[in-house]
């Protein structure tokens, strides 16, 4: 039950990530000011969201997808 | 001079040698000429995929994009992430209906759940035609690149030759095989030689963060949607998101890697990679960006990259980066000159000209097949010239409406024919209509493509809706084989041998 939920989690967040650099959210991001390590903030924050699926992408991997035998191994 | 003549020569021979080792591995069947048997490793299938979907389109259109059009093509960094994640939720699924009911094309997939005669001829009229635009793109991208890379000693003509004798030398004898096996070849040199001119060519200006300053002081508006031409704002950014994404992931290229996996852990991690490898589009942000700065008002965007490599690399460092941008043009085109020819040998041939046709037989169609499509890519690339990105959007939105019945097919048990015949006429007429008609201009700045996935989708479920269910038998198998899947997935990753294949 508790992987279902974390693969329900993994899924999830994934939608989010893409959602925060392509819904309408993104306009709010839309400028240069402030930068972050040099990088203007619309190129940081399409970064950081790219970053944090691709983290949570790697871990769903690891933690649930990638290992449904686990899932039914508690089952 | 010399030196890039040499660097293309080894360009041409290399994947030449890889492909002729693969095809001693080939086994004398016509579905390991097109899908390896449903036995690529997992090392190959994923440079296959991730070369596949790059392309000249990635490697080139990318930095035009930035240098005239300022940040749009950042969407491409959420584009990787959808394709990767649509690769695992439903490309996963077409592997295991594929090896379960034992399909090829994408067109054996549409026939059989929806049973449909009608429909199959219509996936394989969209996949066939609007692949063209798109390969086409591929060989004026990689034609270009080895001219320049060669210091104009070799004329476009002969680069555009001898791109595709190249690859019709070791795709004929090799089959998907030596197409996935030379495409590991090109996806390091794409991934690595991106990054590098991207950081090499930001040196130019100072570094990434002078860059940067000196892009804000000069041209701000490069940096903040719509862009310096106003004209790059939130609808085409989802645009390219959406429709590219989609398109590629029905392109019948990545449709047969679907069906050739050996394992389906790879499409577990796929999405992880995937979306890694969207990084190297850094690259593409300060190559494009630093063009801005140090060759303002260069007539053809496309040539950005290709032009700074030449004017401030030495000769054959820019000569191995340009080899690897042509690998991005060649690692697609391989792919779809081989899907398409697939297409045209099991269901236009097979089909209704020789349905008891050898495999010898057929393996050999589809060498003539590859002959006559990239003959064709030849010709339009010879004299239909366009920008990249734009010929690429159009040749997405075809195929990106096959997104609609295929969802449908897997996850809506009320879906039928008819709702997917007229979902994708109404979806591919309304694209058309809007793209080609003189004057008209797609609403609200979407691409035409959105409004007939819109149109589409639409169609699809009210006409689904509103006729007769499909038979209850085919819901039945349809439904077992799906749970099937969602049971069974676990046990498969260890015992996939023992599928049994259900002819």
């Amino acid at each position: 039950m508790r992987k279902n939920k974390l693969g329900i989690f993994f899924h999830a967040v994934t939608i989010i990530g893409i959602l925060m650099m392509e819904s309408p959210i993104i306009l709010l991001a839309n400028r240069i000011e402030p930068k972050i390590f040099g990088f203007p903030f619309l190129i940081a924050w399409i970064l950081f969201w790219w970053f944090i699926c691709t983290l949570i992408l790697l871990i769903a991997y690891q933690m649930d997808w990638g290992r449904i035998n686990n899932r039914k191994k508690e089952v | 001079m010399t030196a890039g003549v040499l660097i293309i020569f080894l360009f041409l021979v290399i994947p030449l040698i890889i492909g002729f080792i693969a095809a001693t591995k080939a086994k004398n069947t016509s579905e390991d000429y097109f899908i390896q048997g449903r036995g690529m490793g997992s090392i190959a299938a994923f440079f296959t995929v991730a070369a596949t979907w790059w392309s000249a389109f990635a490697f080139l259109g990318s930095n035009a994009t930035f240098y005239t059009q300022g940040p749009v093509y950042l969407t491409a960094f959420a584009w990787n992430i959808l394709f990767g994640y649509l690769y695992y939720v439903i490309g996963k699924r077409i592997w295991f209906l594929g090896k379960k009911f034992n399909y090829i094309t994408p067109s054996d997939f549409f026939g059989d759940y929806y049973n449909s005669e009608p429909l199959r001829v219509i996936v394989t009229a969209i996949l066939t035609i609007f692949t063209i635009p798109y390969l086409q793109i591929q060989l004026t991208g990689g034609a270009y690149l080895i001219e320049v890379a060669s210091g104009n000693v070799i004329p476009f003509w002969l680069a555009a030759a001898l791109f595709y004798i190249v690859i019709i030398i070791y795709v004929w004898v090799g089959g998907i095989r030596a197409v996935a096996w030379t495409d590991i070849f090109y996806g390091f040199l794409l991934f690595f030689g991106l990054l590098y001119i991207g950081f090499y060519a930001a040196n130019l200006v100072g570094g990434t963060t002078s860059l940067f300053e000196q892009m804000q002081q000069q041209f701000s508006s490069h940096l903040t949607l719509p862009g310096p031409e106003g004209s790059a704002g939130y609808a085409r950014w989802i645009s390219l998101c959406v429709i590219t994404a989609l398109g590629a992931l029905m392109g019948p290229q990545l449709w047969l890697r679907m069906y050739a996996v050996k394992h389906g852990k790879l499409f577990n991690l796929m999405p992880f990679l995937i979306s890694l490898l969207a990084i190297s589009y850094i690259g593409s942000v300060l190559v494009g960006y630093t063009g801005v700065i140090i060759m303002p008002g260069i007539e053809n965007p496309d040539q950005i990259l290709p032009i700074i490599a030449m004017e401030y690399m030495p000769f054959v460092i820019a000569s191995i980066i340009l080899a690897g941008g042509a690998s991005a043009a060649m690692s697609t085109a391989n792919s779809q000159i081989h899907a398409v020819s697939t297409i045209l040998t099991k269901d236009y041939y097979q089909r209704y000209k020789n349905p008891n046709a050898s495999e010898f037989k057929l393996t050999q169609i589809s060498r003539y097949a590859i002959v006559f499509f990239s003959l064709l890519a030849y010709v339009l690339a010879l004299f239909a010239p366009g920008l990249l990105v734009t010929i690429g959007l159009v040749a997405f939105g075809g195929t990106a409406q096959l997104i609609v019945p295929t969802v449908g097919a897997l996850f809506w048990k009320k879906s039928n024919a008819k709702g997917a015949i007229v979902g994708l006429l109404g979806g591919i007429g309304i694209t058309v209509f809007l793209t080609f008609v003189p004057g008209l201009t797609s609403p609200l700045g979407l691409d035409p493509a959105m409004w007939g996935l819109l149109i589409n989708s639409i169609l699809f479920v009210v006409i689904s809706l509103s006729t007769a269910s499909r038979e209850q038998k085919l819901v039945e198998r349809f439904e077992e084989a799906l749970s099937e899947y969602q049971q069974t997935e676990g046990e498969m990753e260890d015992k996939e041998e023992k599928i049994i294949k259900v002819n």
